[in-house]
């Protein structure tokens, strides 16, 4: 470690600038944090400026280590965060040699939710790659005696101007990874000279993801490695009472069977995956089911006007003007209530996880969209300290929220820990159905009223759903639940303001514990109040005898000036003004996702009533998320959230049963397929002056509610229980 | 009993034989490019070739496939010759189709398998072919795209 510093002359700052570099040169030095009082709940603390540094070195092959410590799940970030990376430095994108560090390699950092990776990062990334250039340039000056001033900045390294000498990176890193040694930050390219960051760069990961050659947690074969399946209870909040696993442990091929009864937990570790399966279905299991939860028990849950005569009361997302002034003042009013039903991510990889686990230290390689959390779970089931659990993150073969903590990770750490052999645990599609959490499903009720001049005079939303950020399938404390019920949920309410200008105006949350667990699902509460909001602004619309993208025009002011201005864009690009083609109906909706990306799509479908039919056949979308760092990714993010955004419209549909969900497999779960998709058209607003926000989730929000609006269009219908299926449309 | 697999003959005993062909794939033979992703043939990321059809292989016995050649996902780039990438894999490059990327091996042999038959496709038809494919990421538009441009290739 002291050899590699001297490599670097004045380095002083930041103080785990010792701690990376030297982790990739060979040594082992480990970030914990944390406080002990508190529970184990997912990784929220988070300053890249803080850490931005350690993730980046110069190799003395004029390449650049790069430790990306988010996680990548198909929406680009391994590219886009090295386009960044690649910026300042002056260095191709290719020089950028990418990696996923291990736990052990970088200090934590926050989980991979809520389209954050490239707006938290992106100021922080194009920092320290400058200040990494300036310390090499320091090298440069020192190792050619000419002053700092007169090396020019060239690709790949610096020129002297009288000379002509060139100093490529490399050979002034001679043999040590080099690190940043500058405190100071120097000035930053003006964003209309960025060269690497806006170009439409080819993704790094897709020659492995075309060949089958990428890494998913499913593809991790360890020698000597074993695998564990995990008995599942069979239904919601059932309890173990008693196992039988005598016959099972003399099963061939069948190492061990962990059974803890008082954990509802059973699991068989066999030489084979087929051997293990075999032998759990071989166990005598009696489970005590306290209630058989049916779907009916938990709408009942979320009923607005049951919680308000039972006293529950709501939290307050808003409140402005006089609500019960604004309903007089309307002339025409609306009175909806709109639903949306439990949903569940389905990433293509199920969820899975190898451990390696010996009184000593743990090996963990999960694809987790939080390596740090998963480490500090690990740490408590094996009893090890946090800095012996190495966690190796592998590519996601899909996350959309749904993998924040990966289960059967810690299912393979229990098992490895109990056979001190490496143990796979690779959930079936059925298990995935039926576990992990869901999407909660959402209650709204939305009143507004129309003045006689056309402007909306109040608009009261009450709204109720289970818990989103707040899940208590990752929180274990009793107590901390307690305190979270007087906090409003943000996931829940995500979406739930308004941008539009309307003076009296009242939205209310009841956030309920379910006998489900429930969580983030990618844009989280955004995707079903924007359904909600931008189904009644349609509406409103209809009432004023307005044109559904003048009214929505007429009621932003200049301050929402980039949401008028994606919905300007997808007008002209959809052909909003012109008349409609025969037979199609058209929809339109906008949101301002976190108040950072804005978002504006038309939705065209047309009905085959023979057929049974609804067809989607076009999707427009115009999307501002500020400077684009690679417009091909932002462009794929947005055709994943419209595809997302036509599932969840006329697709998907999850509800209990018995205490089960209704869906085992992809029979009983409908989803989107290739032969029904629409055409797509995107346009991209950009201002390279404004700072770039998130695209994972944004364009998911207004969607649903363009698909319901053309549908009303087309039917004279509005449907408002999502997914709208034919048979209520055509009954 | 004798299967080739990715050009290599794989002796199996008769144990073998009602185990499913992806298991054997990932498991024993680490061919990990074949993915799992519903078990019921239902999603397509299991895709293999057996004489040339697109079959799922989480519902192929291995029983029925004694004599038979199976070249699993990783022996497309070869059958591209010179090592290089077959033109799917490098159209889908091109129009940079995937995102999560689990579902791609999948979607590749299908689309091969389904070229071959009808090497000139019109864009239904393609859409049809691989409505057995899921992807979740929502790259559709895309699979689209990338399959017509790689069709248009190899005329």
């Amino acid at each position: 470690m002291t050899a590699e510093k001297g490599a670097l002359p004045g380095l002083t700052r930041r103080r785990f600038l010792v701690a990376t570099g030297w982790a990739a040169a060979g040594s082992t030095v480990v970030f914990s944090s944390g406080c002990v009082l508190l529970p184990t709940f997912p990784t929220v603390r988070d300053d890249p400026g803080d850490y931005a540094d350690s993730w980046i070195q110069m190799l003395p092959d004029n390449r650049v280590r790069f430790f990306m410590g988010k996680a990548e799940m198909g929406q680009g970030v391994l590219t886009g965060l090295s386009q960044i990376v690649a910026e300042e430095l002056n260095v191709p994108l290719q020089a950028i040699a990418v990696s996923l560090p291990t736990t052990t390699q970088i200090p934590p950092t926050a989980m991979t939710v809520g389209s954050m990776t490239i707006e938290r990062l992106y100021l922080p990334l194009r920092e320290a790659s400058a200040r990494l250039r300036e310390t090499l340039r320091k090298m440069a000056a020192q190792a050619s005696g000419v002053p700092e001033r007169q090396l020019e900045e060239v690709p790949g390294g610096f020129r002297h101007g009288e000379s002509g000498r060139f100093l490529a990176y490399g050979e002034l890193v001679k043999g040590k990874p080099a690190l940043t040694a500058l405190a100071a930050t120097p000035a930053l390219k003006s964003p209309q000279s960025l060269r690497v960051v806006g170009q439409r760069a080819t993704r790094l990961d897709l020659y492995e993801k075309v060949t089958g050659k990428a890494r998913f947690s499913h593809d991790i074969f360890l020698p000597g490695m074993l695998y564990g399946k995990v008995a599942r209870p069979p239904a919601f909040g059932a309890l173990l009472e008693s196992v039988a696993a005598g016959k099972a442990r003399r099963r061939k091929g069948v190492v061990a069977v962990v059974a803890r009864p008082e954990e509802n937990f059973v699991g068989v570790v066999a030489e084979t995956e087929d051997a293990a399966r075999e032998a759990l279905g071989s166990i005598e299991m009696r489970w005590k089911i306290p209630r058989l939860w049916q779907q009916a028990d938990i709408d009942r849950m979320i009923e607005l006007e049951k919680l308000k005569s039972d006293g529950v009361s709501p939290h307050s997302v808003a409140s402005r003007g006089d609500v019960e002034e604004g309903e007089q003042a309307g002339r025409l009013k609306l009175d909806r209530s709109y639903a949306t039903p439990f949903g569940t991510h389905v990433p293509m990889e199920t969820h899975a996880g190898v451990a390696d686990v010996t009184g000593e230290r743990a090996h963990l390689w999960v694809s987790s969209q939080d390596a740090f959390y998963q480490q500090a779970r690990t740490a408590e089931i094996t009893g090890l300290p946090r800095e012996k659990v190495h966690v190796h993150p592998t590519l996601l073969g899909g996350g959309f929220g749904g993998k924040v903590g990966v289960e059967a990770a810690y299912e393979a750490a229990r098992l490895s820990s109990a056979v001190k052999r490496p143990v796979q645990v690779v959930w079936s599609r059925e298990e995935c159905f039926q576990h992990g959490y869901f999407r909660t499903p959402t209650n709204h009720r939305i009143r507004a009223g129309v003045t006689a001049e056309g402007r909306i005079s109040f608009w009261k939303h009450e709204f109720a759903s289970g818990p989103v950020i707040f899940n208590p399938a990752m929180i274990d404390s009793q107590a901390l639940k307690w305190v979270l019920s007087f906090i409003p949920d943000f996931g829940g309410t995500r979406g739930a303001k308004i941008p539009y200008d309307i003076p009296n105006q009242e939205i209310l949350h009841w956030n309920r514990p379910l006998p489900v667990p429930t969580g983030a699902w990618r844009g989280l509460g955004a995707s079903t109040n924007g359904f909600a909001i931008e189904s009644a602004m349609d509406e409103l619309a209809g009432l004023a005898g307005a044109d559904p993208l003048d009214f929505r025009l007429s009621h932003l002011s200049g301050e929402q000036s980039r949401l008028k201005g994606v919905l300007r864009a997808v007008a002209e690009k959809a052909g909003w003004g012109n008349p409609r083609r025969e037979g199609i109906g058209r929809g339109l909706a906008c949101g301002a996702y976190l108040d950072k990306t804005f978002v504006a799509v038309v939705a065209e479908v047309s009905l085959d009533e023979k057929a049974g039919r609804i067809v989607l056949e076009r999707l427009v979308c115009a999307h501002d998320c500020g400077l684009v760092i690679n417009p091909d990714t932002v462009e794929a993010q947005i055709e994943g959230n419209l595809v997302w955004g036509w599932g969840m419209a006329l697709k998907e549909n999850l509800f209990l049963k018995d205490g089960r969900m209704n869906a085992g497999n992809f029979h009983q779960y409908s989803l989107p397929r290739c032969d029904e998709t629409p055409e797509v058209e995107i346009v991209l607003v950009e201002d390279k002056d404004i700072p770039p926000t998130g695209v994972g989730e944004p364009a998911i929000m207004p969607t649903p509610a363009a698909i319901a609006n053309a549908v009303a269009d087309a039917s004279g219908k509005r449907l408002t229980r999502l997914p709208i299926r034919p048979e209520n449309l055509f009954s | 009993m004798e299967i080739e697999i990715n050009g290599q003959k794989v002796l199996l005993d008769s144990a073998a034989s009602g185990r499913n062909l992806l298991s054997v794939l990932r498991n024993d033979l680490h061919l990990t490019g074949t993915r799992y992703g519903c078990g019921i043939g239902l999603c397509g990321a299991c895709t293999v070739h057996v004489n040339g059809e697109a079959k799922p292989s989480c519902t192929i016995s291995l029983g029925s496939l004694a004599g038979k050649k199976i070249p699993p996902t990783d022996g497309l780039a070869r059958a591209g010759g010179g090592g290089g990438l077959h033109p799917l894999q490098q159209a889908f490059i091109d129009f940079q189709v995937p995102q999560c990327g689990f579902c791609f091996s999948g979607q590749i042999m299908s689309a091969a398998a389904f070229l071959k038959k009808r090497p000139r496709p019109g864009e239904a038809e393609i859409r049809k072919s691989l409505s057995g494919n899921l992807c979740r990421c929502g790259t559709y538009p895309r699979i689209v795209k990338a399959v017509l441009l790689a069709a248009g290739r190899k005329q």
